[in-house]
């Protein structure tokens, strides 16, 4: 018994001992599958994943509902398209929408500010980086420029905001007040100066942003200011890089086979396959041909296609039943066969409108709008559709046509040489091989060539997302709310802005929870 | 006689002031003598030698100076024997017996029993025999009634001398010279000390200890009499009576009966209908699942087969579960599975049921095709749009008799079946005087009551039991149980069709294929997405398998009889396999059109299978020692370390477009390759220890710490430490309150202490990691570009939750324990609650970071109040009742300055965890100009007939300073109300149970109406121009009515009947012709009603509260029949 209680308590000892000694070893544990800050960033490849973690917000998910950049999703809170049920979208173009529509509204806020926070990030781990001041100024470069989209975006949509140049504390979050939009602008101007003058010609891979993007989005920040002096002068810089010219053909534009061509200043990059870098754009836009290809998002409107001139020039007003079914865009712009689905035509095999679908069709009962669907950006025929949320079609966030037409805009505001503009204008009528149109006539009054510049870009540009911008910095609301949204018979689906547009619906509300968190924040007038 | 016990005694105590520790030995090997020969065998006295010189010493002090030496000692009388003598001892390595030859002349034996030496004069040769003469005393014991009772300790009093009685009530005990008492006891009896005198034969009859009082209880490490308990325990014993109904899971007995517990079944899925727990409320913000301890082993309720639970403590205040720490702030629930007795014959117990479950509850649908149209079409009208379902359509439903062709439909009808559900159970336990033993095999079978859901269950348990030597006892339990269940591919979208499938749906075609939307305008256009919930149903498969296996071995050493030294090692391993694959399946109108439900199936065809595998390591060691000085203080202590070990690795992989369909493995997949799997893991290391002392048991005492150390935290932030009190008077044993005669029971008790909680999702929440995944990457040209970014914030000084608790108790007992009642409060407070605080978005959208800022407190009372007439007999009526009522006000005391955000599950200072917090109705709007003047500046302008919500600020605008709260989620009050009766064999067992003081949010796609949703009846009263007179908004498509407001809340407090068993036990005289000892047979009812507020529409009450209550599988309705046979 002796001899046995000493082993035991012998035991039971050494195992106490044991333990203490590990004690440390055995409550240390750590993650097997992430880095810690502790070994990050250390070297350029580093750099290089902080700086695809900013680009990769462009991309983000949710963009159809909310849209960064979206495809042409924030047309749906125009007269071009109809965005059915409750999305942001509809919720903005009816004038039905309120600041603690949470949802709706934090997402441009949320991608905006994450942007800003890791490229703040990426510049101040670049700064404690032994590197060449080469390999440096790319990034540097390239981070700027994300800033500035991110807080150009933020203008556009909310005024001044918060301008936050570094990491700041939750504390400062949670005071921090509101620039004006004046200064918030200067902010974008200056990432954007930074970015022309870090970045070269030619970015290091194909896709990502270069001398000529950050140009046009300068000239972008500057037309959205009225500013027009400063777009001409960045509209002149962008031609001299002499990369960028009108892509022959406007259906090319936007397919698989012609991205990253030499209209495109700026895009946001997809890839197809299971990395999840793919878009679900043609889902989104699909038209009841089945299930996963059945979204309608958003739907081309009565109102755009009847913006949509014969190809004379004269204005068209489109109706279903005064056109050739079997030759539905005879005689019309021909953009308007590359942008919009109209009955007669086809898509994924099927002839529109959707309800004389043989079979198959489906129909989301909140879709009421059935005669029209997109075709921009949409890939035909349906065997070559990728699964759900892998198309790697690229969304074009700034073309060349886009710098014409600004230069014509900047011209004409600044009352210039009008003909200059209409030159201009009447480049993107004539100068691809699958769009002539009869060109402008010369001598036009400033007013007149306002009128055509302001009618070509909307159609130019029709369910890019560019349209909701523009009328709001051309002030023309309250001319073309209230609009009606019809179905094929012509029930009425909905009414875009019922009372008529009001001054305060160019910027969206602050978001409730925001200002919840931060009483400093002012609500936008009207709110 | 009298003269040689007297004898015996002094020498006896002499020995005692020698070496205190020889009494033991000696009465051991007293007990031993019969067997032993004298010298008869090689033994210690022969093998030692011995060296001893000693001059003109008395030979008393030479035996001491030979007991020093060695191992011996002596006994004998100074009376007899001559110990003043002075000798010289001179010895060279020689044996004792050659010693003692020489000391001693021809008058002295000696005689030697291993260590032990006896010396006698030689000239009384009987005295030895006398002496050594060991009483032989057998009986019968039995209970009150006279029936034998087996198992009956009996044990000499003063000694570990102890036997067993057998089977037939019948003992033989040998008891040593001198011994003056034989004390019998057993559970559930009043022990019993009876003088031993000259007696021979000693018949007892045990009497029946006060119900309840001399229970044992379970407590964290140990046992202890319930009259001892200071701390807020409730226990609940494992009778048959309690499994004889229909337990999917075994938490499901705590429903109703425990008070302080609240078990809210939330789903009747097969193999899926986990309870949520909640003891004494929600205690944090994170996780408030309460710590589950099978066998002594963290553990969960789904691992258990109900059959195989012995018993189950439910530990509600700190001090009780503080031995517990860091996981034990939620309570503690201690499961004890069942284990066969020593000496007990071999029983085999065979319990089977067989029953039928249906939906219970269920949404008020409109199922007339012709109203549902008009009605949508009427709220296309009060927005201004156009009607959606042409007139001519409705009149053809109206008028047309084809039900494939205009079906008027109600998908309940059609999704829900009544279905089986069986179990098996046979179990064997008993065991020999040395090994103990309990097995059983267990098999359920449910049939869900959704077409093409099932679960099937077995369970193996083995617990084994032995003595292997007097101060070794070992020990193992194994318990495997296995569950199976098959659902549709996505169980999700069935209830998602069920809540949006329009009624002029058919369900089939009719030549049998699955029907379609039926509402086709003249020009063959669909005019509403299929949604048929047959289709999602028959789709492919979700199986999940889940295998659990709990091993755990102990040895128990007996250093002492007061000291037992006692090691777990526990293995428990859960491993959860999910195979997942779809199919492609149509349905058809009436005219051939081929449809597809809508978003079915998004990604395409395919195939995954997900591996989640836990191992949980534990080591356990623990020292229990007790003592009592001076027959009144009365010490216990536990004190004990543990090691714990968790990883838990995870596997996935999946691949699409199998090249043909029915295909359900991963590698039949030719794309979409997708695979994962990580590692998680979590140790701790705890010490921690306990005390009772108790003076004259009367005042009772109690103190319990525990220390935890968790890799979860920083290394300096690592270690917490958990301490608390309690203390109990039990007054009923004061003279003052005994005069009274009135209490058979009455104690006062009162605790505090301090536990912890880490159960935060995130196993490293103070590392800054910079996250690398798919959703952070890009592409460049088609080419990808992995891309990283730090995604949340840390808090590096994060560390553990601090609950502390407070408890006050009465437990009082009156008519000999006939009526009962307990009653506590408490007051419990959780500060450093880890949350993780909403910070600004302009932080970049980041995660924020995991702090301890929280506090929360919930107060409240309990109380169990029980009537028991007592009576046995099996001719008499016995009736019982018991009520049980908790209350519990829970606080957020704490939480960002009273600057959260506002949310519809608000979480904020002065408002309870999760309370409703919106706009609050007022009203409706009756005409356009009331709601123009109310709402005079807001960006949208409502209408007559929309909701008109209060406006707090009176700004004529609705904004978030609008915003009220609503109502709380947590139930105030949770009670069970447990009626029974006896009579003639036959029993009838009620069971109600219920919540009050509770809300739930349930804007669903079911009481709602949007783009795709089913309509229940209540729309019918909506407001028009014409119907003002009603809490109906008018019926529309918008935004305005559908916000979050109180609208959408509902009082959920209810009072089921949740259990009803009618049961008829057979007599012995009728068992035993069958060469059975037991018969019963029953009937069962359960989640038979619930009586709910008239404004509650959907399932079941019992539910998740902070849930909208839609896309839940309903808990069934079961009627049951069963049987229990003993043999």
């Amino acid at each position: 018994m002796k001899l046995r209680k000493i082993i035991y308590y012998s035991l039971a000892i050494i195992l106490v001992l044991t333990i203490n000694s590990c004690e440390d070893q055995f409550l240390n544990v750590l993650p097997q599958d992430k880095i810690t800050s502790a070994i990050f960033p250390q070297n350029e490849s580093d750099i290089k994943l902080l700086l695809n973690g900013v680009y990769g917000q462009l991309r983000e998910k949710n963009i159809w509902k909310e849209g960064f950049y979206g495809f042409g999703v924030l047309d749906g809170a125009t007269p071009n398209a109809y965005n059915f049920g409750n999305t942001a979208i509809d919720l903005i173009g009816r004038g039905a929408l309120n600041s603690g529509k949470g949802q709706t509204l934090r997402n441009i806020w949320r991608i905006s500010f994450s942007i800003i926070y890791r490229a703040n990030y990426l510049l101040e781990a670049i700064d404690n980086l032994d590197l060449s001041d080469d390999i440096k100024s790319v990034y540097i470069g390239e981070a700027h420029f994300l800033r500035g989209l991110a807080y150009a975006k933020l203008v556009e949509c909310y005024g001044g905001v918060p301008i936050i140049l570094s990491s700041i504390s939750v504390d400062e979050a949670m005071n921090i007040a509101r620039s004006s939009s004046e200064e918030t602008w200067n902010q974008v101007i200056t990432d954007y100066d930074i970015a022309i003058a870090n970045l070269q010609v030619n970015a290091p891979s194909v896709g990502r942003a270069t001398k000529g993007s950050a140009l046009g989005m300068e000239m972008r920040a500057y037309l959205y200011q009225k500013k027009y002096d400063k777009v001409l002068e960045v509209a002149n810089q962008i031609d001299v890089l002499g990369k960028y010219s009108l892509f022959p053909s406007y259906h090319g534009l936007f397919t698989l086979a012609n991205e990253n061509n030499q209209e495109v200043l700026f895009d946001i990059q997809y890839m197809s396959g299971e990395n999840s870098q793919g878009n679900s754009h043609d889902q989104e836009c699909g038209t009841g041909t089945g299930s996963w290809i059945r979204g309608s998002r958003y739907v081309p409107t009565q109102d755009l296609v009847d913006a949509y001139e014969k190809i004379d020039g004269s204005p068209g007003k489109y109706s279903e039943s005064n056109i050739d079914l079997d030759n539905p865009y005879q005689g019309w712009d021909p953009r308007l066969e590359f942008t919009v689905v109209v009955p007669g035509s086809f898509i994924l095999g099927f002839r529109f409108p959707n309800y004389i679908y043989p079979g198959g069709a489906f129909n989301h009962p909140g879709n009421r709008l059935k005669q029209f669907s997109c075709r921009k950006y949409r890939i035909d025929p349906e065997s070559d559709l990728p699964p759900s949320g892998q198309s790697s079609l690229n969304n074009i966030v700034i073309r060349y046509a886009d710098v014409i037409l600004s230069r014509a805009e900047a011209i004409i505001e600044t009352n210039g040489n009008i003909d200059e503009a209409i030159a201009l204008i009447n480049r993107i009528r004539t100068e691809r091989d699958d769009v002539k149109l009869m060109p402008l006539p010369m001598g036009l009054t400033q007013d007149e060539a306002r009128q055509k510049l302001r009618h070509e870009r909307r159609i130019e540009f029709a369910l890019e997302g560019l349209y909701w911008g523009d009328i709001k910095r051309w002030d023309i609301g309250k001319d073309i709310y209230p609009i009606e949204i019809r179905d094929q018979v012509g029930s009425l689906i909905e009414t875009k802005f019922p009372n008529g547009y009001l001054e305060y619906y160019n910027l969206l509300p602050i978001p409730d929870s925001e200002r919840a968190l931060n009483r400093n924040l002012d609500q936008n007038p009207g709110w | 006689m009298k003269k040689f016990r007297d004898y015996c005694e002094r020498n006896f105590f002499k020995f005692i002031s020698l070496k205190t520790i020889r009494v033991m030995k000696l009465t051991l090997f007293l007990s031993l003598f019969a067997v032993i020969q004298l010298w008869a065998t090689e033994t210690y006295s022969q093998l030692t030698h011995l060296t001893l010189k000693l001059d003109d010493v008395t030979i008393c002090d030479a035996l001491k100076e030979i007991e020093n030496q060695s191992e011996f000692f002596f006994l004998y009388s100074p009376k007899l024997i001559d110990v003043e003598r002075k000798v010289n001892i001179d010895a060279e390595n020689e044996t004792i017996k050659d010693i003692l030859t020489g000391i001693f002349d021809k008058n002295v034996k000696f005689a030697a029993y291993d260590r032990q030496i006896i010396l006698t004069p030689s000239d009384q040769p009987g005295i030895l025999s006398v002496l050594l003469q060991e009483n032989k005393i057998s009986g019968i014991v039995t209970d009150k009634d006279g029936a034998p009772l087996a198992g009956v300790n009996v044990v000499v009093t003063g000694t570990t001398l102890g036997v067993i009685t057998n089977i037939a009530g019948k003992y033989n005990i040998d008891v040593p010279p001198g011994s003056k008492t034989l004390k019998f006891t057993f559970i559930g009896m009043e022990p019993q000390k009876i003088s031993i005198g000259a007696l021979t034969q000693i018949n007892v009859t045990m009497a029946e200890s006060a119900v309840g009082l001399e229970e044992v209880v379970v407590v964290g490490y140990g046992t202890q009499k319930k009259v001892n308990l200071t701390g807020s325990v409730s226990s609940i014993k494992f009778d048959e009576g309690i499994t004889n109904r229909p337990l999917t899971d075994a938490s499901q007995v705590l429903s109703g009966t425990v008070t302080g517990v609240w078990v809210s079944q939330n789903s009747g899925k097969p193999g899926g209908d986990g309870s949520q727990i909640r003891i004494r409320g929600w205690g944090t913000m994170n996780n408030s699942n309460p710590l589950v301890i099978i066998d002594g082993v963290e553990g969960s309720f789904h691992q258990l087969n109900a059959n195989d639970i012995e018993s189950i403590s439910v530990l509600k205040d700190a001090a009780s579960s503080a031995i517990y720490g860091s996981k034990a702030a939620n309570g503690v629930i201690l499961i004890t599975t069942k284990m066969g007795k020593y000496n007990e014959k071999m029983l085999i117990n065979y319990s089977s049921y067989g029953g039928i479950q249906s939906l219970g509850r269920r949404y008020d649908l409109i199922d007339n095709s012709t109203e549902y149209m008009n009605l949508w079409n009427q709220a296309l009208d009060n927005v201004g749009s156009s009607h959606k379902f042409p007139d001519y359509l409705i009149s053809d439903f109206k008028n047309g008799t084809d039900p494939f062709k205009y079906p008027n439909s109600n998908f309940y009808d059609y999704i829900f079946r009544n279905s089986a559900i069986q179990e098996q159970n046979i179990s064997i336990r008993g065991g020999s005087a040395q090994s103990s033993v309990f097995l059983s095999f267990n098999y359920l079978n449910q049939e869900g009551i959704v077409l093409r859901t099932n679960s099937q269950r077995y369970g193996i348990t083995a617990n084994l039991e032995s003595n292997v030597k007097k101060w070794l006892k070992v020990g193992g339990r194994i318990n495997y149980i296995r569950t199976v269940s098959k659902e549709p591919y996505s169980m999700d979208r069935v209830l998602l069709m069920l809540s949006s499938v329009a009624p002029f749906t058919a369900p089939y075609t009719r030549d049998g294929r699955f029907g379609s939307v039926q509402a086709i305008d003249n020009n063959g256009n669909l005019l509403f997405d299929n949604r048929n919930p047959l289709i999602d149903d028959a789709n492919g498969r979700t199986i999940t398998e889940k295998n659990s296996l709990r091993a755990n071995a102990y040895a128990e050493i007996k250093f002492a009889d007061n000291l037992i030294f006692k090691t777990t090692l526990a293995t428990t391993g859960n491993w959860q396999l999910i195979d997942k694959y779809n199919q492609s399946i149509y349905g058809y109108t009436d005219s051939g059109i081929e449809t597809m439900n809508g978003n079915y199936n998004q990604g395409g065809l395919e195939m995954n299978r997900g591996n989640t595998s836990s191992l949980d390591n534990n080591l356990i060691a623990t020292i229990n020692y007790h003592k009592v000085f001076g027959d009144i203080h009365n010490f216990s202590t536990v004190l004990g370390m543990q090691m714990e070990n968790t990883v838990i690795k995870t596997l996935y992989a999946r691949r699409t477009l199998p090249p043909k369909e029915g295909l359900t493995q991963v590698d039949a997949g030719t794309s979409g390759i997708q695979g994962s799997g990580n590692m998680f893991a979590i140790n701790m290391l705890s010490y921690f220890g306990r005390l009772n002392y108790s003076l004259l048991d009367k005042y009772l005492f109690e103190a319990d710490f525990r220390a935890d150390g968790s890799s979860r935290f920083e290394k300096t932030n690592r270690w917490g430490i958990f301490p608390g009190f309690s203390v109990g008077w039990r007054l009923n044993d004061e003279d003052f309150i005994k005069n009274l005669n009135i209490f058979s029971n009455l104690k006062l008790r009162g605790s505090w202490g301090q536990l912890g909680n880490q159960n935060i999702s995130g196993y490293w929440p103070y590392l800054t990691v910079i996250s690398q995944d798919n959703t952070l990457s890009y592409s460049y040209g088609g080419t990808f570009a992995p891309g990283s970014a730090v995604t949340s914030l840390v808090d590096e000084n994060i560390t553990w939750e601090t609950t502390s608790t407070l408890d006050f108790g009465l437990d009082i007992g009156l008519f000999n324990d006939k009526v009962t009642v307990e009653t506590d409060y408490f007051n419990k407070n959780t500060s450093g609650i880890i949350v993780q605080l909403p910070i600004p978005l302009i932080m970049g959208g980041i995660i924020a970071p995991y702090q301890n800022v929280g506090e929360m407190t919930n107060k409240g009372f309990e109380i169990n109040v029980n009537y028991d007439n007592q009576v046995q007999k099996r001719e008499q009526f016995r009736y019982s009742i018991g009520v049980n009522l908790t209350y519990v006000d829970n606080e957020v005391t704490k939480f960002e300055g009273g600057k959260s955000p506002d949310q519809l599950y608000l979480i904020r200072e002065g408002y309870s965890y999760k309370c409703l917090y919106h706009y609050k109705v007022i009203g409706i709007f009756q005409t356009d100009d009331e709601a123009a003047q109310y709402m005079y500046s807001n960006g949208y302008q409502p209408k007559a007939g929309e909701l008109k919500f209060e406006d707090v600020n009176q700004d004529g605008k609705l904004g978030f300073e609008d915003k009220q709260g609503l109502g709380n989620t947590i139930p105030k009050f949770t009670f069970g109300i447990t009626p029974g009766f006896q009579y003639k064999g036959f029993d009838l067992n009620i069971l109600f149970q219920g919540i009050a003081g509770v809300h739930a949010y349930t804007a669903n796609d079911f009481t709602n109406l949007t783009i795709a949703s089913t309509i229940t009846k209540r729309w019918r009263n909506a407001w028009t121009p014409e119907n003002t007179n009603t809490d109906i908004p008018m019926i529309r498509f918008d935004v305005w009515d559908n916000q979050a407001s109180s609208f959408w809340v509902t009082e959920c407090s209810y009072v089921k009947l949740k259990n009803m068993r009618l049961g008829y036990s057979f007599p012995d005289i009728f068992s035993s012709r069958l060469g059975l000892e037991k018969i019963y047979v029953y009937a069962n009812a359960q989640n038979l009603f619930s009586i709910v507020s008239k404004n509650y529409d959907g399932y079941d009450p019992e539910r998740d509260t902070f849930y909208l209550g839609a896309n839940l599988y309903p808990v069934p309705r079961i009627i049951s029949f069963g049987v229990n046979l003993n043999f």
